[in-house]
């Protein structure tokens, strides 16, 4: 019975939004207090309803109810616990249910906190999530529903994708969706001042945490996906600019460049129109990711065929959403009235330079991400994109945005001296010198290394400079600049961490693009091959069994140069159900890089083919990404109004102000 | 029914939540208005039914803003107490609020002057709520189209008794197959002795194929075909052998033999069945109804094949738009086998446990008396120790285990794998 009162309170959901998408408009045109009450109650409604189903669907795993078709094709009674639970998001219709779930609970969150918001416009936010939320809720109802049961169910499963029975795959599409979904506040509340025509002050203040928080989750989840690819698949990569890591990559720069015009709009009260568009933008792009991961395209464009209802679905929902936004956008727009008004040279021009750049560097992903698709679609000819295109787009992009990044945070709002900020910033030039001459020095090339390392050091030391200056670090007594790091709001480290975050990635990018050494070759029980001054010598090879598949573990011993023994156990294991193998690569991490090891089959002659990678710097991307993530969160805590506003001019300052 | 007043309880608790604004409100108008025709003296109630809270005045957008900008002045002030703001910096952020505020006053002025008098629409009310409801019976209707209210949830941990019959129907195949390779072996044993029994060559052929070895089936059939000199009925099963080892294709060999023994007496009616397969395979559709029609009409009515020919004339002439009308002289077949309808289902799950059951333990039963007749069989005392723990008579399994470890107490190898055995199903181990 929990099952089918799962699938009604999906329906019911289907029902509330709705009605979500309508009486909240109908509510705000004709003014109505009474009705504007029942928006938000509609909202909270539909996100109970959800998450009733949701839980509905999660009890089915993990009582194993292959009553459900869901279950029986994804589940298996031999799973341990927890990939029984994770599992619920590990197919197409459990996975839609969150991303429903998620954008409902933000609704819902939305209708609860924002009794500060004018009713108009809040019922007009809800009106615009609900009408998002009616679409996916209708298109799983129909194509992708989870609760369609078996009159007579087998006894057992059919097992579960073994790549995905990992941890941290298993928390990385909650935190992607959170992402994804996130850009849907933001998306909402533009819609929304579009249609009222205006931008409250308290729209910022609503815009700006919510695109922050959907920034944390996106950067966590691109972080664990590709830190997954890199332990699980067992080639040594972690990026593989593949379709589905772009889809969710979009999202993530436009979403950037969302964050830091919010923040010109909270603070300066500027900016609106640009941030609108970036916020329709975003939104757009999580569709269009959802769209491409969810629709089969991405495989190959043929799945369309197979089931053509799901992929024209959600292609339908995409031009509603994106279509119906930019057309509002382009008949609203031009109503809305700019703010204050600031030089070229100034905290606002850098924010628009650094925006400029992340939309077309995302223009330039969606580029290489649809052009094989479009072209396999017309000609039917197959092509790939891949790493050489977008090095030689991406990278020249993003090269002055690390650039500029570090001068930005140091020019004040309004008007800037360029030459006075150039001075501030002197350290981090000599700095980023100091560091190319050591590099070369050290490796000897190759020259994007020096380049990048150098680049790294410039940002890092600029972003550390800025903060440092607020807390007069060295120019105060120690205990002054404590004092003052205390008192800096939590925004102010928030930037510096997420920027010094983005300088390590930036080094770990570059030291493990431009050091790694590999090597494939055979081994028998005691033989040895050397990498990199590292020895790897498999001692043993043994076979056991786990919960649901059979394992064969190498022991690998590798001697560093600094004669330090390290001992790796790379696995191969074959999931017994599913009839899949993977891998479990062997991986030590250390502050300088990472020794990974994977084990693969026997040859003919009876040895074992291995695979040895000696990775310098490569942990230090994910250590950025926890520190951007760390920064976005201590960002967020950060609940103050803020005000930006220009001090009057260097000539005045420098007097006792008058009596203003 | 349970579940019709559970799903009916959430409806009834959802639209309940949603209108409680609208339905209060209408109250409490309705109370205003009974008080106001007690106090007719009281002009001021009669000329504002509505009561709802008016939150959309220009001077509470007025309030609501300067609220935003009053906390922001005063976040100002605390910046410049904890130092982070110099007075300097602090004044010209309090200009731009100062600005932002005669800003935002100049145009919610404009705006409550644009659009005066906007003031809800109390009649928009109701329509909502009925609104509301129309959309709740649409999501029933939905449901009871899409879900299945009758179907219970089937959790694995309730389903013991089906797994157990699995595992028992699994054991007892494998009885089967026990069984029927002993037969074999022992009937090849005789034939290689005394070669020219017919029926040994029959019997092995027909326990052959209900190995699923039709290949090997039709040696054992060929050496019946010749001794009983091309009798139509060992012809029959010989070319039912070559079918079956040539997944359903009726070939020539099988379709020589087929002709050959239909110009025999044999009645067998695989003869013609086949035969009509064998057009079908070719297209000739007619040809194959004609067959089998002749087939049905002189069929006994009783013979357990005849609905399966009715069914599949029927079937061939509905693809190829034959007529088969008054063609087939046969008493109406039995209607074909209906799905179960939900009762049917309902019932099987309430009865099966306990007649899975009593069959369960009625095969368990039989395996001890064959082990007791013939106890030199280390798979059965296996299987038997096995089927006692799982149908949960540890006792019996108990005592199996003791009687199987002295049969074969001289086999050092038996006795280690009934302890093993043993020990995995929690039994005393000696």
């Amino acid at each position: 019975m929990i099952v089918e009162i799962g699938h009604y309170a999906l329906i019911l959901s289907l029902v509330m939004a709705v009605a979500q998408s309508t009486i909240p408009f109908i509510a705000a045109s004709r003014r109505d207090p009474v009705l504007l009450l029942v928006a938000p109650r509609l909202a909270i409604t539909c996100f109970a309803l959800v998450a009733a189903s949701f839980v509905a669907l999660t009890y089915a795993y993990v009582t194993s109810d292959f009553s459900v078709l869901n279950v029986l094709a994804n589940s298996h009674t031999s799973k341990p616990m927890i990939y029984k639970i994770t599992g619920v998001w590990a197919n197409h219709e459990g996975s839609m249910l969150l991303w429903v779930m998620i954008l409902t609970l933000f609704g819902g969150a939305v209708a609860a906190f924002g009794r500060n918001l004018p009713p108009t416009l809040l019922a007009r936010v809800l009106g615009v999530m609900g009408l998002i939320a009616a679409g996916f809720i209708l298109f799983i109802v129909l194509t992708s529903n989870p609760f369609e049961r078996v009159l007579n169910p087998p006894l057992d499963g059919e097992g579960m994708n073994p790549l995905l029975q990992d941890p941290g795959i298993a928390i990385h599409p909650p935190f992607l969706y959170l992402g994804y979904v996130g850009f849907s506040v933001a998306f909402a509340f533009a819609v929304a001042a579009l249609i009222e025509g205006r931008v409250d002050p308290a729209w910022a203040r609503w815009v700006r945490p919510w695109t922050l928080a959907a920034w944390v989750f996106l950067t966590a989840g691109i972080g664990l996906g590709s830190w997954w690819a890199y332990y699980e698949l067992g080639w040594g990569g972690w990026w593989f600019w593949d379709p589905v890591e772009n889809a969710s990559f979009m999202p993530w720069l436009a979403g950037t460049a969302l964050l830091h015009s919010a923040i010109v709009v909270e603070k300066r009260d500027a900016l609106k129109s640009w941030t609108i568009f970036l916020a329709i933008l975003a939104f757009s792009f999580s569709l269009l990711g959802t769209f491409l991961v969810r629709s089969g395209a991405l495989t190959s464009v043929h799945a369309f065929a197979t089931d053509p209802t799901r992929g024209v679905f959600i292609l339908f929902l995409l031009c509603i959403a994106v279509g119906g936004s930019l057309t509002l956008y382009a008949w609203r727009a031009p109503t809305l009235k700019g703010g204050g008004l600031f030089q070229p040279i100034s905290r606002e021009g850098a924010l628009i330079f650094n925006n400029v750049l992340l939309s077309i560097a995302a223009a330039m992903v969606l580029l290489g991400t649809l052009y094989p698709l479009l072209l396999e679609t017309l000609t039917g000819e197959k092509i790939s994109v891949g790493a050489p295109f977008f090095n030689a787009t991406f990278v020249p992009i993003m090269t002055p945005v690390i650039i500029a990044m570090a001068f930005g945070p140091m020019m004040p709002w309004k008007r800037a001296d360029l030459f006075a900020v150039m001075g501030k910033l002197k350290i981090a030039l000599s700095v980023a010198a100091v560091v190319v001459l050591v590099t070369l020095w050290l490796s000897g090339g190759p020259a994007f290394a020096l380049f990048g390392m150098g680049l790294a050091a410039w940002l890092f030391i600029g972003s550390i400079l800025e903060w440092a200056g607020r807390i007069k670090l060295f120019r105060a007594p120690f205990a002054t600049s404590l004092r003052r790091m205390r008192d800096l709001p939590r925004s102010a480290h928030g930037t510096m961490l997420a920027h010094a975050g983005v300088a390590i990635v930036v080094a770990g990018i570059t030291g493990s693009q431009a050091w790694t050494q590999e090597s494939v070759q055979s081994l028998g029980i005691g033989e040895s091959a050397h990498i990199a001054d590292h020895r790897f010598t498999l001692s043993d090879i043994r076979e056991y069994q786990g919960p649901n598949f059979v394992a064969r573990e190498a022991t690998v011993t590798i001697t560093t140069p600094g004669e330090r023994t390290i001992v790796l156990t790379p696995e191969k294991r074959v999931y017994t159900v599913e009839g899949m193998p993977t891998t479990e690569a062997g991986i030590r991490s250390g502050f300088t890089g990472d020794i990974y090891a994977v084990i693969g089959d026997q040859d003919e002659s009876g040895k074992w083919i291995t695979r040895f990678y000696v990775k310098p710097m490569i942990p230090w991307m994910w250590a950025g990404g926890l520190v951007m993530v760390f920064g976005g969160l201590m960002s967020l805590s950060d609940r103050r109004y803020r005000i930006g506003a220009p001090v009057r001019s260097h000539k005045a300052s420098a007097k006792p102000a008058p009596a203003e | 029914m349970t579940i019709a007043i559970v799903l009916g309880a959430v409806t009834l608790l959802v639209a309940g939540f949603v209108l409680w604004p609208i339905w209060i409100n209408r109250k409490q108008a309705q109370s205003v208005r009974s008080d106001a025709k007690e106090n007719p003296s009281d002009t001021n109630t009669d000329s504002k039914p509505d009561t709802a809270p008016d939150i959309l005045g220009a001077d509470d957008e007025i309030l609501r803003d300067l609220a935003v900008y009053q906390d922001q002045l005063s976040e100002i002030d605390r910046d410049i107490d904890r130092g982070v703001l110099t007075t300097e910096q602090a004044s010209a952020a309090r200009i731009e609020v100062q600005r932002r505020i005669l800003n935002a006053d100049l145009r919610i002025k404009e705006q409550s002057a644009a659009q005066i008098n906007i003031k809800g629409s109390p009649r928009l009310r109701p329509l909502i709520a009925g609104l509301v409801a129309l959309f709740l019976i649409g999501g029933v209707g939905l449901y009871l189209d899409l879900g299945s209210p009758a179907l219970p949830d089937r959790p694995i941990a309730s389903r013991t008794a089906e797994i157990n019959a699995a595992r028992q129907a699994e054991a007892m195949d494998q009885d089967r197959n026990d069984v029927l390779n002993r037969a074999v072996s022992d009937l090849s044993q005789k034939l290689l002795e005394n070669p020219d029994n017919i029926q040994g060559w029959e019997l092995l052929g027909a326990s052959l194929m209900a190995l699923g070895r039709p290949a090997e089936a039709q040696t054992a059939f060929l050496e019946a075909v010749k001794l009983s000199g091309r009798d139509g009925d060992y012809l029959a099963m010989y070319a039912e052998s070559v079918i079956r080892a040539d997944n359903g294709q009726i070939n020539a060999i099988a379709r020589g033999a087929l002709t050959e023994a239909a110009q025999t007496e044999s009645i067998d009616p695989r003869i013609q069945y086949y035969l009509g397969l064998g057009d079908i395979q070719d297209g000739n559709y007619p040809a194959a109804i004609d067959r089998w029609v002749v087939l049905a009409n002189n069929a006994p009515a009783d013979a357990g094949w005849l609905p399966m020919v009715v069914s599949r004339i029927q079937d061939a002439a509905l693809a190829q738009g034959i007529d088969i009308e008054g063609r087939l002289h046969v008493k109406p077949s039995p209607p074909m086998m209906a799905g179960p309808t939900e009762d049917d289902v309902k019932a099987a799950e309430e009865m099966t446990p306990q007649e899975r059951q009593e069959m369960i333990a009625s095969m368990v039963n039989n395996l001890a008396e064959r082990l007791e007749a013939e106890p030199e069989n280390p798979e059965g005392w296996a299987r038997l120790i096995r089927a006692y723990s799982v149908i949960g008579d540890m006792d019996a399994a108990q005592a199996a285990y003791t009687r199987a470890t002295t049969q074969f107490a001289d086999r050092s190898e038996l006795v280690a794998r009934f302890t093993t055995l043993a020990d995995e199903l929690g039994l005393r181990v000696n």
